[in-house]
């Protein structure tokens, strides 16, 4: 009987001695690595609306289409972990879409966005239109300017 | 004869003593990149003696030195120098170009009603005006910015209703047509995936199927968007096309120059 609370002690305490090292590496591993082995999400703003007319802010379609992009972007989009070949991600293409051209135009574009987003997709387009992370810059509005 | 050239040295002397500009202390204040100091020197004596042509000359350096371009406006109406001296302008235009093309053609305004007119002779705003009207001679160009020219003409032919039409029979055929081939597999397999899931579940639940409802939508949204798109496309290919041509304009005709040789 003996024995064999002996026997469980070491085990225990071998685990936890074993545990600790790993604790202390862990914690050594993260703070030296962190920046490299983990990828940050890119800040998504919220719509606001801001050159709307009234009755389109009042909209509950509005709403639902942001909610549903919310929900995608808080829950879904951080578990799918895939990279998007686009500076302005899908999702935010499309929320920002909404926001400067409409509902109808705004989802047009972002699912456009969607159907062109392939590893190819950045041999389309030019050296300047590709930042230094390698992906495609695309600005919401054509800027004549 | 030796008279003469005393007289000639005295002069010259007298002129180094007396300039109220030292361009080798504003030579040296941009190579070391002191900004604020060269703003400081230069606004010291406008103070000292008073704001003259030349004064502006080094103030309108300074403003597109640091890409202040408003000021730079602002400031260029009132020198006469400025207007005279043709690879300044040319330079000039050619950094006010990669910041606004509006502020490019304002400036031609104002080279037009206060200047001599020497940058409507520039290789940049000819290549503007050809723009504006493609049936203008573009003999002018060197042979690597007629290939960007013919690259944007090409381009600029192109018809929105062409590639909506290509859209709508195949999708993403419409962007073969406009130059995005490489993204053409994405479009093609989203919407035949989606239009198989659709016609099959009408055939075998019907079409108030809730099922059936979700899918077919999803294939609308999908069709739909692949014809809009890229007639949205097009027009930013046309606008990034445009611009590369001016930008690689600009950049030929300012290479080699220096703002504070």
């Amino acid at each position: 009987m003996n024995k064999r609370i002996l026997f469980v002690f070491l085990c225990c305490f071998f685990i936890v001695s074993v545990k600790a090292q790993l604790l202390s590496n862990d914690s050594l591993l993260s703070s030296s690595f962190y920046e490299h082995c983990c990828k940050k999400h890119k800040p998504r703003a919220l719509m606001t609306f801001k050159e709307r007319s009234f009755w389109y802010k009042i909209n509950p379609v509005s709403y639902v289409s942001i909610g549903l992009m919310f929900g995608y972007q808080r829950f879904l989009s951080q578990q799918l972990g895939s990279e998007c070949a686009y500076q302005i991600t899908c999702s935010e293409h499309a929320k920002k879409a909404v926001e400067r051209y409409g509902l109808f135009k705004g989802v047009m574009y972002g699912f456009y966005q969607l159907q062109s987003c392939t590893p190819k997709t950045g041999y389309d387009y030019p050296d300047y239109a590709i930042n230094k992370s390698g992906e495609i810059i695309n600005p919401i509005e054509i800027n004549e300017d | 004869m030796k008279i003469s050239s005393v007289i000639f040295i005295v002069l010259s002397i007298s002129i180094r003593l007396n300039s109220q500009i030292n361009s080798e202390f504003i030579h040296h204040l941009v190579l070391s990149e002191q900004n604020k100091e060269h703003s400081t020197y230069l606004n010291s004596i406008a103070n000292k003696y008073g704001v003259s042509d030349s004064l502006t000359y080094y103030m309108v350096k300074y403003h597109l030195l640091i890409n202040d371009y408003g000021s730079f406006q602002n400031e260029i109406r009132n020198c006469i120098l400025c207007f005279q001296d043709s690879s300044f302008l040319n330079y000039s235009t050619s950094e006010l170009l990669k910041h606004s093309i509006s502020a490019t053609e304002k400036f031609w305004e104002i080279d037009s009603a206060n200047g001599l007119g020497i940058s409507h002779t520039s290789m940049l705003k000819k290549s503007f005006d050809l723009i504006s009207n493609s049936g203008l001679n573009k003999d002018f160009l060197p042979y690597e910015l007629k290939v960007n020219y013919n690259e944007y003409a090409s381009v600029n032919q192109k018809k929105a209703w062409i590639a909506a039409t290509l859209s709508a029979a195949i999708p993403g055929l419409g962007k073969i047509y406009i130059g995005r081939s490489n993204s053409f597999f994405g479009s093609f397999v989203s919407n035949i995936f989606y239009g198989i899931t659709a016609f099959e579940s009408i055939n075998k639940l019907g079409f108030k199927n809730a099922y059936s409802l979700v899918s077919t939508g999803a294939f609308g949204v999908f069709y739909l968007s692949n014809i809009i798109g890229v007639i949205h496309d097009l027009k930013r290919i046309k606008n990034e096309k445009k611009k590369h041509f001016l930008y690689e304009v600009a950049n030929y005709q300012s290479v080699g120059f220096d703002l504070y040789e």
